[in-house]
């Protein structure tokens, strides 16, 4: 049998009749900034509107007046004590969220049985509107904490429940009747086969349940909070501070964005098996 | 150590559509390949399901030295090389190895890539691998438990002629240097005449057997390595071609006279 030279990878990727990606419009140096542009763009028109006093400033501050808001909120240590409660109600209801969402996407993907008992129902609860939630998690848990983070968890449990049973339930026959031919129980092709091939669909709920997390935070601590992100937002509308409001939306955005991005990177690592086309290989 | 194949009286049938296959009575003495050809829909599919137990055979038995047959005394490959896409080629290998573990675990995934020759590509991924290496593993894959039983379903179907004779080629050193009974389904009979110590051709649906030659005993043209351009070679294509054929009607075939 022949040698594979200079690499096995590289002798089949030229077998597959590969060839290196190369972008015909962009070098790969420019590709990033190309994300920026718009916002750049908004934050522009938005100083120009305030500079030329279209709206008053009394409804909508300058970036730069905003800017200095937020400086002074992180010197006084405002800022970061609010991003910290916000951040701590959501990790927590997101970890609770996405383990029940895990373990009833599991059973209801793998068992039909499970999935004819259990699904009709997390559908119709899937429906109801999150404000809904917030008298009866009061009356239940309070107006402290654990009320603000089951509302979190709720809102990110469907999207990961969704994608996750879907993904199981999904998972090319070919590949379990790979797993039966050898011998797997449900649970060892469970454990070894649909799990592992609805990595992607997961991940994908995982990234879609850590949006909705943060709009339901944000709806959580608005609800009645002394500390967090939601709290700058209800306080700067009392108080009557729109740039306090701008910035706490901001923050929202910018810590939404890097927490997505780090999934997505996580995301990236993790499903980098799969034999999709890269950004690079899409030519712009 | 390898034992008889016993198929007796089996039967497939679908839901309440007519049987598909059978009933079918075959032996597979031990060792060897045994090529099953036939038509689409002549039951050779289904029938290699019933024997891997992907399929319950609605009536009759299969039997390996008396008893039946459990999955790990099975090899399966596939059409398609249905690889793990999240696992590396070594760990697709493992995939088969369920009861062993550590070094005897490394050890049997070594041995069986050195026999498909893929020993360097072990840390590979399957979307990195070619058509025909990723045969070659799902190869690796039936081949590493040492079944007593390797089943190929039209391995070589989806690949390029070249890689298809390279492929071949593997399948003739297995089938020469590991101890298994091997079942080729084909519905090529250059292929089954080239590598099959025994051709089996069926006819369906339901799918019967209308030839069953052991071709080493036919005629010195198969002795390995063998010549396409033989005059036994060509005579006995002629043969399994007229086995196939239908002329007329659904029952009637040219070959009745032949051994079945």
């Amino acid at each position: 049998m022949a040698e594979l030279t200079p690499s096995a990878a590289e002798f089949a990727a030229e077998e597959r009749g590969e060839v290196p990606a190369a972008s015909v419009l962009l070098p790969n140096a420019w590709r990033w900034p190309l994300g920026v542009i718009l916002p750049a763009i908004c934050v522009l028109s938005w100083q120009l509107v305030a500079v030329l006093g279209w709206v008053g400033a009394d409804l909508l501050p300058s970036p730069l007046t905003v800017a200095q808001t937020i400086i002074v909120m992180a010197r006084d240590g405002s800022l970061w004590s609010d991003i910290g409660a916000t951040a701590q109600r959501l990790a927590l209801g997101f970890l609770f969220g996405a383990a029940a969402a895990t373990f009833a996407g599991a059973l209801t993907g793998a068992s039909a049985c499970c999935r004819r008992l259990l699904d009709p129902m997390l559908q119709g609860l899937r429906n109801v509107p999150s404000l809904a939630w917030v008298p009866l998690f009061i009356i239940w848990f309070g107006i402290y904490d654990a009320s603000k983070i089951l509302l979190i968890a709720v809102g990110v449990f469907f999207p990961v429940y969704l994608n996750l049973m879907n993904g199981i339930a999904g998972v090319d026959r070919k590949l379990i009747e790979v797993g039966r031919v050898h011998g797997y129980s449900r649970l060892a092709l469970l454990l070894r086969v649909q799990l592992p091939a609805s990595l992607p669909a997961y991940l994908t709920g995982l990234r879609g349940g850590l949006g909705l997390g943060w709009m339901f935070v944000a709806s959580a601590e608005m609800m009645g909070a002394s500390t967090g992100l939601g709290f700058i937002l209800t306080n700067g509308e009392e108080v009557g501070r729109p740039d306090q409001v701008i910035a706490a939306i901001v923050a929202f955005a910018l810590l939404g964005k890097a927490t997505d991005w780090g999934l997505a990177q996580g995301a990236r690592r993790l499903t980098n098996w799969q034999d999709t086309i890269t950004l690079e290989q899409r030519r712009i | 150590m390898t034992r008889r194949l016993h198929i007796a009286g089996l039967t497939k049938t679908f839901g309440a559509a007519p049987p598909a296959l059978g009933p079918l009575s075959i032996t597979l003495e031990a060792e060897g390949l045994t090529a099953i050809i036939g038509r689409s829909g002549s039951g050779k599919s289904t029938l290699l399901r019933c024997l891997a137990g992907l399929e319950q055979p609605s009536r009759g038995s299969v039997l390996l030295g008396g008893t039946p047959i459990r999955p790990e005394q099975v090899g399966y490959v596939f059409q398609e090389p249905r690889l793990m896409p999240w696992l590396s080629v070594r760990k697709n290998v493992a995939f088969g190895l369920r009861h062993l573990h550590g070094k005897m675990r490394d050890n049997a995934v070594e041995e069986a890539l050195s026999l498909v020759g893929l020993l360097h590509a072990g840390d590979l991924l399957p979307k990195q691998l070619s058509g025909g290496m990723a045969q070659r593993v799902a190869l690796a894959r039936a081949l590493a438990p040492k079944p007593e039983i390797l089943l190929l379903d039209e391995p070589f179907s989806a690949l390029d002629p070249l890689t298809r004779e390279q492929m071949q080629a593997h399948v003739l050193h297995v089938s020469q240097h590991f101890k298994a009974t091997m079942v080729l389904i084909t519905h090529d009979m250059d292929e089954a005449l080239m590598l099959a110590t025994r051709v089996i051709a069926l006819r369906g649906p339901p799918g019967r057997v209308v030839a069953d030659w052991v071709l080493q005993r036919e005629s010195t043209a198969f002795n390995f390595p063998r010549d396409r351009g033989h005059v036994d070679f060509q005579r006995f294509r002629r043969r399994l071609t007229e086995a196939l054929e239908v002329r007329t009607g659904e029952d009637e075939i040219r070959t009745a006279a032949f051994p079945v």
